[in-house]
């Protein structure tokens, strides 16, 4: 259970705090304040992300070892784990993020380097662990970054646009950063319809293993859920619009309400992922 | 415009969720191609050697067998190098019983992998 949670909390904490770094070089223009608090969600994300990171080195070692204090500390079943595939991963994580960091450093074109290339080796530890370390390997992995690059900044951009919504500010202010958000996000979903489709395609060679084995079914299901939310949405979207429209005094809130829904969404797909990504049985 | 800005970061959340879904791993990792005995089996004498037969290769950490006496101890446990197959001897012949086995690992992708079979000697 630990390792799960610390699993999905790591995936949360990489995810924002690289797509923090997308998300301040995709709206330069934001407002001081914004900025500010922007990067210090980044750098939060960042250090949790390390504390969890780190916690999951020695939680992998007590369960090789049969899930047990003892073998948590144990410095052979460490060092296995430090050797393999996890202990590229805690590296490479571990640099990205501290690099990620560089947020904070306003204005400097050193900044956006540093955490550009903090974000990309966060995206690296990714494909450390998992099927696309598999042939091609540089196909899948390069696949996967994408995809993780689309899933950042739209993770990321939950809370700095749920604070906007929230704020105060005049409704032209806040529909031109949806707008912008609006139009990356068309083509960060075109990048992440291609890269996951691709992949999936890639990774499972088809439909039958999602229908015949325990994972994929939990897979399906785990989509239809989603489905299921998406339909929400798209009712949402018919009451919320014509509210907002209107600048009804409730529209922001409401949309408040639809933003924490995916941060929710968001926690449960990860959680799942962390179940589906932490232990495996073979033969599926 | 707002009608379209509004609903973008919904719509677009909803189906990045189901297609960060998709396009996670579903195959699974290293197969077992073997175990010893056959899991599920039921033999006449108490086996040579028990273990598990991999389609790649595996750093196996912990195998245990246990049986109607406990923890069985076992001969010539090698050590956790990268390997498609792990054989174990007990160190006394097994008494009659079901056995349980149970093994932690690996796999080269670097995921952590836990399965186990049984077994049963007749008395």
């Amino acid at each position: 259970m630990a390792m799960i949670l610390a699993a999905a909390g790591f995936y949360l904490s990489a995810l924002v705090a690289s797509g923090a770094v997308l998300f301040r070089l995709a709206f330069p223009l934001l407002p001081d304040r914004e900025r500010r608090r922007v990067a210090r969600m980044g750098v939060l994300a960042a250090w949790v992300g390390i504390i969890l990171v780190l916690l999951q080195w020695p939680l992998q070692a007590g369960y090789l070892g049969g899930g047990n204090v003892a073998a948590a500390t144990d410095p052979v079943l460490l060092n296995i784990v430090f050797e393999s595939s996890p202990g590229t991963r805690l590296i490479l994580s571990v640099t990205g993020l501290l690099l990620v960091q560089a947020i904070q450093l306003n204005g400097l074109a050193l900044s956006k380097g540093l955490s550009l290339a903090g974000m990309l080796l966060v995206m690296l530890a990714f494909t450390q662990v998992g099927h696309t370390v598999n042939a091609p390997r540089a196909v899948l992995g390069g696949l996967l970054i994408l995809h993780l690059i689309a899933a950042a900044f739209w993770v990321a951009s939950l809370w700095p646009l749920f604070r906007l919504v929230g704020r105060h500010h005049d409704r032209a202010y806040t529909g031109r950063i949806l707008t912008r958000f609006g139009q990356i996000a068309k083509g960060g979903v075109g990048l992440l319809v291609l890269a996951g489709v691709a992949l999936a395609t890639l990774i499972t060679g088809g439909l039958t293993p999602l229908l015949t084995t325990a994972y994929g079914q939990l897979l399906i299901g785990k989509v239809l859920i989603v489905g299921a939310l998406m339909l929400f949405a798209a009712a949402n979207k018919w009451r919320l619009v014509p509210a907002f429209e209107r600048g009804e005094a409730t529209a922001p809130r409401r949309l408040q309400h639809s933003i924490a829904l995916e941060m929710v969404l968001v926690a449960i797909i990860l959680l799942i992922t962390a179940i589906l990504t932490t232990a495996t049985s073979p033969n599926g | 415009m707002h009608k379209k800005t509004t609903a973008f970061p919904i719509i677009h959340a909803t189906l990045a969720s189901l297609l960060m879904a998709v396009a996670m791993p579903v195959l699974a990792h290293e197969d077992i191609i073997n175990t010893l005995p056959g899991d599920g089996a039921t033999l006449q004498n108490s086996p040579e050697k028990i273990g598990v037969e991999f389609d790649g290769v595996m750093r196996i950490t912990q195998f245990e067998v246990t049986g109607p006496d406990g923890s069985v101890r076992l001969d010539n446990q090698s050590g956790s190098e990268l390997s498609e197959r792990y054989f174990v001897k007990p160190e006394e012949a097994l008494s009659s019983g079901d056995y349980q086995v149970n093994w932690r690992g690996l796999s080269d992708d670097g995921h952590m992998m836990s399965d186990g079979f049984t077994f049963s000697i007749e008395p």
